[in-house]
């Protein structure tokens, strides 16, 4: 029988690994404590991480130190425009055998990891890009009519590059929404470089200690991403996430909004955020619920992680870029309606 | 600690039931709290509405006695108005502020800074299914923060004080409001009869408080013009506000509850003066109207015209008037010919008005006194009527013996022909007695009231005869 005690227990576990986890990570990563937070809030939410940060601020290290001090499998593809889908997924090659017999055989790609970091995404054809649909939200590839389950955990972060968009595709939006949470990857700030610099230049380079055992890694993700959907969502808290996605949509905001016309979501969103959006605010929230040692999600864990879950939802229309309009500001308008509403 | 076992959350499931029974304390005080908060703020919207129909009352009858009825209409619908609406927004708040079930987890969590512990318990506890895992280890948090969101702690007093003091205090205001009534009333006019008509201009109007109020004989028609125009069943209130101007269903309501007021307030005595002073109000219509006539006509033979039979009216008189009347050294009443009486003489007088009623129909359209092989059965006046009821310390006895003392007055029945004065001999006293008119009323004091009716009254010989 569960007990308050278990129940504790399991707040307390959770939130030793994932101390643990950012720890070793912070070894390596200088600054972005909110990057790697907002990450491993995504990873043990079930979800994927895009990052969108200029080259050579450490998007791939954050990625290798995070398979590193998890002690889980890890794999990066480098996105180009010549590559192919079979280069992600894996694909089927004729053997023969000793006995002169041929078959095919699959041969997993890279996508078979538990931690899989697509960098520059954007350089890669559309056709590609969707090479990751299926793994994203199925977590299975399919090749030649054929399924190959992924084995848990599977994580992917994608990172873009801002600049340098020549020669690049735009990610579609249903690719954009399988990811749960997009982060900004700032450019390190003065104090930050100088660490950088002197912790990568010198002769002692530090070394994470992976947190959890090579063998039972796995089955520990799993179970404390369980612990995170035992996390209890009173229905106000779920009608309030509701209310969150519906006023990101343009139709729904012209309807509620006031008749002043100085709606933001109105007059610069293209489109709103998907039900998905709604799914990555309460599975954030849950996590941030458990980070604060709670067993239940308030409006405040919702709101700490609507930015980074619905800044790729929103998808902006010329007005906005004429206008210099970031998603950031509709989010932030969005979450200061919401609040009028609920008070 | 480990939390492996992928697949399933190794921890054995709790019953509902457990759980439940862990949440009941919490339950109940909810409950407690919910009926604390709504008894209160029940007591709250009662106090406000009592607060408000208090002080209304209190400012409603405070105009009634002091203003003037166009004010008091306009005020008194104002405030209905006013009443109405903030008492709809008294219950609107109630509504709004009233706990329901449904919504007292938030609201306590907001006051005691559960950060959302309670709400959540208690919009999950009931759902359907197996318990949740972090259910028992949330009831076990809430239970440890009972104390922290007490009945007594989230609603520190029971009773609203400010909204209680405010019924109070409105409450008092009205009590006072009526216990001061009766010395809110105007200065009862002081009553002076005359046998003279009245002099165009001398009136006042009824809302005027005139101090002295003269009942002189009409020299118009044998009824008041206001009885002439009224309609049958019609009341004094209905020419009060016609006089306004505005004869709508709202204006008489308002002035029908101003009269009310002020009559259940003031009384009797108020009422008697008010009709005085609506005749006042009268004689000074007609005053105005005689003097745009011609003015040909004679007072006597007006008087003959009607039969000897005067209508009396009464007429306000500002208190200057009445000093310079009497500075004069011309004072009717000392000259006996007209008679003023105390407020006491004034309740009688009001009772009177029967009298009154009986000589205005006694000219009009029936025979003249007089006529026909029989003697005039009122020949000495109307029957006295005889009430055991009444209560005065004076009353008043109708003379129907008149006498002119003007020459060229025509003789009729029950007149007679003063004896000649010598002008030689007294030409001021001549010239004064052929001014006089005759006494038609006399004030009696009250003890002698017995003897005196005993004396003087007759009987209604055509009901004696056998």
């Amino acid at each position: 029988m569960t007990t308050p005690s278990l129940g504790t227990a399991a707040i307390a576990d959770f939130n030793d690994t994932f101390a643990a986890v950012r720890r070793e990570v912070a070894k390596v990563i200088v600054g972005h404590e909110q990057v790697v937070e907002t990450i491993l809030t995504a990873f043990f939410a079930g979800g994927h991480v895009l990052i969108e940060g200029v080259p050579g601020i450490g998007k791939t290290l954050i990625v290798r130190s995070l398979a590193e001090a998890l002690n889980l499998s890890f794999s990066r593809i480098q996105f180009t425009v010549d590559l192919m889908p079979a280069d992600i997924t894996g694909t089927r090659v004729l053997n023969e055998g000793a006995d002169g017999r041929r078959d095919f055989a699959f041969v997993p790609g890279p996508v078979f990891a538990h931690l899989l970091l697509a960098d520059e995404i954007n350089r890669a054809t559309p056709k590609t890009q969707s090479a990751l649909l299926e793994a994203m939200a199925e977590q299975q590839v399919t090749v030649a009519g054929t399924s190959y389950p992924l084995a848990p955990p599977f994580f992917v972060l994608a990172t873009l590059n801002p600049i340098e968009m020549e020669g690049t595709y735009h990610l579609p939006e249903a690719q954009l929404d399988r990811f749960l949470f997009k982060v900004l990857l700032a450019y390190p700030s003065q104090a930050e470089l100088e660490r950088i610099i002197g912790s990568t230049t010198g002769a002692d380079v530090p070394r994470i200690q992976p947190v959890l055992e090579r063998e039972r890694a796995a089955g520990r993700v799993e179970e404390l991403k369980r612990v995170v959907r035992h996390v209890l969502v009173a229905p106000q808290i779920e009608r309030y996430v509701a209310a969150l996605v519906r006023l990101t949509v343009p139709a729904a905001a012209r309807g509620d909004g006031d008749a002043r016309g100085e709606d933001d979501v109105a007059r610069y969103v293209a489109y709103g955020a998907s039900p998905r959006g709604g799914q990555a605010l309460l599975l954030g929230g849950k996590v941030r619920a458990l980070l604060d040692g709670r067993a239940h999600v308030t409006v405040e864990d919702v709101d700490q992680v609507a930015l980074a879950a619905l800044r790729h939802r929103v998808v902006l229309n010329f007005a906005a870029e004429a206008a210099a309009v970031a998603p950031a500001q509709i989010i932030e308008s969005v979450l200061a309606k919401a609040r009028r509403m609920r008070a | 600690m480990h939390v492996d076992a992928p697949g399933t959350l190794h921890y054995r499931r709790t019953t509902r039931e457990v759980v439940m029974r862990d949440a009941d304390p919490i339950a109940r005080q909810v409950l407690q709290v919910r009926r604390r908060r709504n008894f209160r703020e029940l007591q709250r919207a009662l106090f406000a509405l009592v607060a408000l129909g208090a002080g209304s009352a209190a400012a409603l009858v405070l105009l009634a006695l002091l203003a003037r009825p166009r004010l008091f209409a306009v005020a008194t619908w104002s405030a209905g108005g006013a009443v109405i609406v903030t008492a709809g927004l008294l219950l609107r708040a109630l509504r709004r502020r009233w706990l329901r079930a449904d919504a007292a987890g938030d609201w306590i969590d907001a006051r005691a800074a559960l950060g959302g512990r309670l709400s959540t318990l208690l919009a999950v506890r009931d759902r359907a299914g197996e318990a949740p895992f972090f259910l028992p280890l949330l009831a076990e948090e809430n239970r440890r923060l009972l104390e922290r969101w007490r009945p007594d702690r989230l609603i520190r007093r029971r009773v609203p004080l400010a909204a209680l003091a405010s019924a109070l205090l409105a409450t008092t205001a009205l009590l006072l409001a009526l216990i001061l009534a009766p010395r809110l009333r105007p200065p009862f006019p002081e009553i002076v009869y005359s046998n003279q008509p009245i002099e165009g201009g001398e009136g006042q109007p009824a809302d005027g408080a005139p101090e002295r109020i003269v009942v002189a004989p009409s020299s118009e028609g044998a009824r008041p013009s206001g009885e002439r125009d009224r309609k049958p069943g019609a009341t004094a209130d209905d020419d009060d506000t016609a006089s306004d101007g505005d004869d709508s269903a709202m204006a008489r309501l308002s002035d029908a509850l101003q009269d009310r007021i002020r009559r259940d307030l003031w009384g009797r005595e108020w009422q008697v003066a008010r009709d005085a002073m609506e005749r006042a109000a009268r004689a000074e219509e007609r005053s105005a109207r005689r003097a745009a006539r011609d003015g040909a006509s004679d007072d006597g033979s007006d008087l003959d015209a009607q039969g000897g039979e005067q209508p009396w009216e009464t007429a306000g008189l500002p208190a200057t008037r009445r000093a310079t009347r009497h500075g004069a050294g011309g004072g009717e009443s000392r000259q006996g010919e007209a008679s003023e009486t105390s407020d006491a003489d004034a309740q009688a007088r009001g009772l009177g008005d029967d009298d009154q009623d009986r000589r205005v129909g006694s000219g009009v359209g029936e025979p003249v006194p007089g006529a026909g092989n029989e003697t005039d059965p009122h020949l000495f006046g109307a029957p006295t009527a005889v009430d055991g009821t009444r209560e005065a310390s004076s009353f008043e006895l109708a003379i129907n013996a008149p006498v002119r003392a003007q020459r060229n007055a025509p003789k009729h029945g029950g007149g007679g022909e003063p004896p000649s004065a010598s002008d030689d001999a007294h030409p001021a006293l001549t010239r004064a007695a052929r001014q006089e008119h005759a006494v038609r009323r006399m004030p009696v004091p009250s003890g002698y009231e017995t003897i005196v009716r005993e004396m003087f009254a007759h009987r209604d010989t055509t009901r004696e005869a056998p």
